[in-house]
């Protein structure tokens, strides 16, 4: 840590010459769709720097700032990086211990410098600790540690082709071009330098005093060199070049950082003529020049894309998935809908039920074009995280509540799909974390045909439960106003009873197709591992509310609220099973989940007796009333 | 109380274990069945949870027995199948809801078959090696040689402590003194156990034998024996054997030379399996797999062929499956870990999901048919 934080001051030092700090009207759109390797995937540069700079600073735009641009700035003027207030702090503990100003929020590596260094020794043994185990200061501090050591490494993502400050020394003059020069221009004369200096001293000593003009020249060139190999050699983070240039031996391609091709030397003319467009890229941003940046942006994105060394077009759609935002487009239509559905159900005016279903027509669409785009992306099935699940049961649910609707009747089933689409649109992001949600699978999970067929069909039948579940709630709801069941209670009752079949079905063949993947996979077909006990469990909870109800035991009121804690037990085989950590399955264990798992069962169980209380007494009175 | 008492016949009682009422009760003993099971996997892994909650006749939650899944399962096959046979009601009506129940039984009846005759293991092959032997993932045996001749693998689960083994026709006797399924080894410097120098002979002269607390996962534990060789002077004296153990019992007795190992329970193939080359790809730039895969060679009497086992893609032959399972990448030729099932069940699961999915379609349309009829 003590070493990252060395570095940077030192490619400070190289870059002292900072760029022009006026943004000038720069077009990002072509450096953004860039291909960048990260977490085993091409992805456009646009998309690394969201990730970046939500690592960095906690957010993907703190303070409307475009990532591309913030990375460019990182990349192209890392100079101007240093005073930069990054990194925001709101703990006053970890503000005291660092020695910052307790009145404020926003920091720069330079306000943090003193403070990392003094912290780094405490830091590397909180990182042999168990995150769990770490205090929230700690966790706090290891975060702020590993996000500074993040930003010093962006830093140094193209830093050997941007130009150096030190003057070059006069008998080198010849050998190096006269303006620009960079690590990668000097690098023909960087041992003959070394060897320099090694000599300077062994005659002069250490003390740049006792230097002649062009003994200082040399040793600050020097010095400015080992600070550059330093930092770059420190990992092969921005991996912005492919490797195996050319040739296809079928084997997923390689790409790797700039500074690992010149160490590794495995670069070529293709490789050094990319890098060429990188420099020019380097340049217009350093002059500012916003024509020469568009044009030269453009340039290399063509260049790139004309080599075939991958497809184009899902980057692009990453782009444009990325841009529109589709989860937060339908969170706001389903939002929508369900208060149009509101108003509705409370003034019965028909204009709020066809504003709602053009809502949730709207909402589908953002929510099916977010899913297939994910489809194209990655190229495989919709579901094969936990992450992923969540959407894919939320569109199920808002799909089958809009089929279900009908116009002459109070809208249940629209309000329960638009509803539930929306809450699970909204646990969502807090599955994901922070973590790219576009990742990829163990290999395990890497079989296209089983998450299309197993998975789809057990999280549809998810779907399928949450919505029978939310009706079952409103039924119970609408008893206590209508304790005599009537026209509109049975018709609900029945699309409730039968939307729990299709239920039944899809959990019930979802759960066998799951013991058949196993059988393919690993020869076993059940193993009693909790996941699956969790799907068969939701599969015997429906089983046994349906022979309850055939068998006379669970008549209309409890046979419903059976149902309604299907969301429940949904919950528990969901998410729940993931907090065991054992078996197969437990690829999706989250940090928190259990608070919020064991609140929502505890609403619900209290809410569901709540409510079958309550049409009991109304039952009663009704009784009494009649008497 | 009369007619109470005249429904105490055996028809009766068919008719009762036949209503939907019983899978009605016998549902939240299973669900309960399944959590406390799920539950216990946290706590004491998966295998030793099946045992004690899945594959049991009744379990105990704290102090209180409930039935554990063979009781359960059997009951509920029970009922599903006299509900079946004999009081179904054969009317299309119904069809959908027969057909489900039906699937519902063939899962069961795949699952019984699956859990009397199933048979799992695993092989552990190097590139360039072939074998025919699959070892077992829980099962240990003393395997006791002459000449190089395996005259006897006797199951761990068949020994008991103080067992007198003086039947085996061999000029020796077998005396088991102690036993652990998850040993402690100790130095015997340490840990005398009340021997005296002179009665150790091998590895049991430096190491000793204790238990400890099985381990969560079921495979990390490490099985072992001390016993003791009577009746000759040479080498009679107490021994150790245990999994893994790096050199052999041995000794000479009679004209003979014997040799005794201890490890998990191996069978032999009737065939072999050759590993030519195993293949990891990873994610680029990460350590994760995308996907592995053995390619290897069947070698069965003068035949052999070619074959690629992947992820989610076995091999079978002659009522075997090969599975890609895991690798060792560790040593200095890459091995491959497949896991080898023997099922004569598994194309119950195939079928049962065929009809429960056909049946509970049928009973969807029946029932939406019905409505529309009715609306008419």
């Amino acid at each position: 840590m003590r070493i990252l934080l060395l570095t940077l001051l030192a490619v400070f030092a190289a870059f002292m010459q900072s760029a022009n700090a006026q943004e000038p009207q720069f077009d990002y759109t072509s450096f953004g769709k860039l291909p960048v390797m990260e977490d085993g995937r091409l992805k456009p540069l646009d998309s690394f720097a969201r990730h970046q700079m939500r690592a960095v600073s906690g957010s993907e735009s703190p303070q409307g700032v475009d990532a591309k641009v913030w990375l460019a700035r990182i990349l192209f003027d890392p100079a101007s990086v240093q005073d930069t207030p990054f990194f925001t702090i709101r703990s006053a503990a970890i503000k005291r211990q660092l020695g910052l100003d307790d009145d404020q929020k926003k920091f720069s590596l330079a306000d943090l410098q003193s403070g990392l260094a003094a912290t780094a020794e405490d830091v590397q043994v909180y990182l042999q600790q168990e995150t769990d185990s770490q205090t929230p200061e700690q966790n706090q501090l290891t975060q702020l540690h590993q996000s500074a050591a993040l930003l010093t490494r962006l830093t140094q993502g193209v830093s050997l082709i941007l130009p150096l400050s030190a003057e070059i020394p006069d008998d080198y003059k010849d050998a190096v071009p006269e303006d620009d020069y960079n690590y990668l221009t000097i690098s023909a004369i960087e041992t003959s330098v070394l060897e320099r200096l090694r000599g300077i001293i062994r005659d002069k000593g250490e003390d740049p005093n006792n230097y002649s003009e062009e003994e200082r020249k040399i040793a600050l060139l020097s010095f400015q060199i080992e600070a550059l190999r330093s930092g770059g050699g420190d990992g092969n983070y921005f991996k912005i070049m492919p490797g195996s240039w050319g040739s296809d031996n079928g084997a997923p391609r390689e790409w790797f950082s700039p500074w690992h091709l010149v160490f590794s030397g495995e670069g070529g003319p293709d490789t050094a003529q990319y890098l060429d467009l990188w420099t020019d890229m380097a340049k217009a941003y350093r002059a500012q020049d916003a024509a020469k940046w568009n044009k030269v942006t453009s340039q290399t994105l063509e260049y790139i894309q004309a080599q075939e060394l991958y497809d184009p077009a899902r980057l692009q759609a990453e782009s444009y998935y990325t841009l529109i935002q589709p989860y937060m487009m339908a969170r706001i239509f389903y939002g929508l809908s369900v208060l149009s559905l509101l108003v509705f159900w409370i003034r019965g005016e028909a204009i709020w039920a066809g504003f709602a279903r053009g809502s949730t027509l709207a909402a589908i669409g953002f929510h099916v074009f977010g899913i297939a785009a994910r489809v194209f992306i990655l190229a495989r099935p919709p579901v094969g995280t936990l992450y992923e699940s969540v959407l894919f049961v939320a569109l199920i649910c808002a799909i089958l509540g809009l089929m279900l609707c009908s116009g002459k009747r109070a809208p249940y089933a629209h309000l329960g799909g638009a509803a539930s689409a929306l809450g699970l649109l909204f646990l969502a992001p807090f599955i994901q974390g922070e973590k790219d949600s576009l990742g990829v699978l163990v290999a395990v999970l890497n079989t296209n045909f089983w998450l299309a067929t197993h998975v789809l069909i057990i999280t549809a039948g998810y779907g399928v439960c949450v919505l029978a579940a939310a009706l079952a709630h409103f039924y119970l709801g609408l008893r206590i106003t209508r304790p005599k069941q009537d026209k509109t209670a049975l018709a609900l009752f029945n699309v409730t009873y039968k939307i729990s079949v299709l239920a039944l079905l899809l959990t019930a063949v979802g759960t066998v197709l799951g013991g058949i993947w196993a059988d393919q996979s690993w020869g076993r077909f059940w193993g009693w591992d909790p996941k699956e006990n969790g799907a068969l469990l939701i599969v015997l909870w429906l089983i046994w509310a349906q022979h309850g109800r055939q068998g006379g035991h669970l008549r209309d009121v409890p046979f419903m609220a059976a149902l309604a804690a299907l969301n429940i037990i949904v919950a528990v085989a969901w998410f729940g099973v993931n907090l065991l950590n054992v078996g197969l399955h437990s690829y999706g264990f989250i940090q928190g989940v259990a608070i919020g798992l064991g609140s929502f069962c505890a609403a619900e169980i209290l809410i569901i007796a709540g409510l079958w209380i309550a049409v009991r007494i109304a039952e009663k009175r009704k009784k009494e009333h009649v008497a | 109380m009369k007619e109470e008492g005249q429904t105490l016949n055996p028809l009766r009682l068919f008719e009762w274990l036949s209503r939907p009422a019983m899978v009605y009760y016998l549902m939240p003993l299973l669900m309960l069945l399944l959590v406390a099971g799920t539950l216990a996997q946290a706590e004491i892994g998966l295998y030793e949870a099946h045992q004690k909650y899945f594959a049991s006749f009744v379990f105990f939650w704290g102090p209180l027995p409930l039935p554990g899944g063979y009781s359960l399962l059997g009951l509920l096959t029970f009922n599903l199948l006299i509900k079946f046979i004999f009081y179904s009601e054969w009317r299309w009506r119904k069809s959908g809801i027969i057909l489900a129940h039906l699937g519902a039984l063939i899962l069961l009846l795949g699952g019984l078959l699956t859990a009397l005759f199933a048979r799992e293991g695993y092989m552990i092959i190097a590139e360039g090696q072939k074998s025919p032997y699959v070892y077992d993932y829980h099962a240990r045996e003393l395997m006791i040689f002459e000449d190089d001749q395996a005259l006897y693998a006797i199951p761990y689960s068949d020994l008991y402590i103080g067992q007198h083994l003086d039947d085996l026709g061999l000029p020796f006797d077998l005396r088991i003194l102690s036993m652990c399924e998850n040993c402690q080894i100790s130095k015997r410097e340490e840990l005398s156990q009340g021997y005296a120098p002179e009665e150790l002979q091998a590895m049991a002269q430096f190491m000793a034998l204790s238990p400890k607390p099985k381990e969560k996962e079921a495979e990390a534990n490490m099985s072992g024996l001390t016993f003791q060789i009577e009746d000759s002077v040479d080498f009679g004296g107490v021994y150790i054997v245990f999994d893994g153990m790096p050199k052999p019992v041995e000794f000479s007795a009679g004209g003979h030379n014997y040799k005794m190992i201890f490890g998990k329970a191996q069978r032999e193939l009737p065939f072999e399996i050759e590993l030519q080359d195993f293949v990891k790809t990873d994610y680029p730039g990460m350590q994760m797999a995308k996907a592995y895969h053995s390619d290897v060679r069947v070698l069965d009497g003068g035949a052999h062929w070619a074959q690629r086992i992947e992820m989610n893609a076995p091999l079978r032959y002659k009522g075997y499956t090969f599975y890609q399972s895991s690798f060792d990448q560790s040593g200095p030729a890459e091995m491959t870990i497949l896991s080898v099932v023997e099922n004569k069940g598994r194309i119950f699961p195939y079928l049962g999901t065929f009809v429960i999915a056909f049946g509970l379609i049928l009973h969807l349309i029946i029932a939406m048919r019905q409505k529309k009829g009715a609306k008419a």
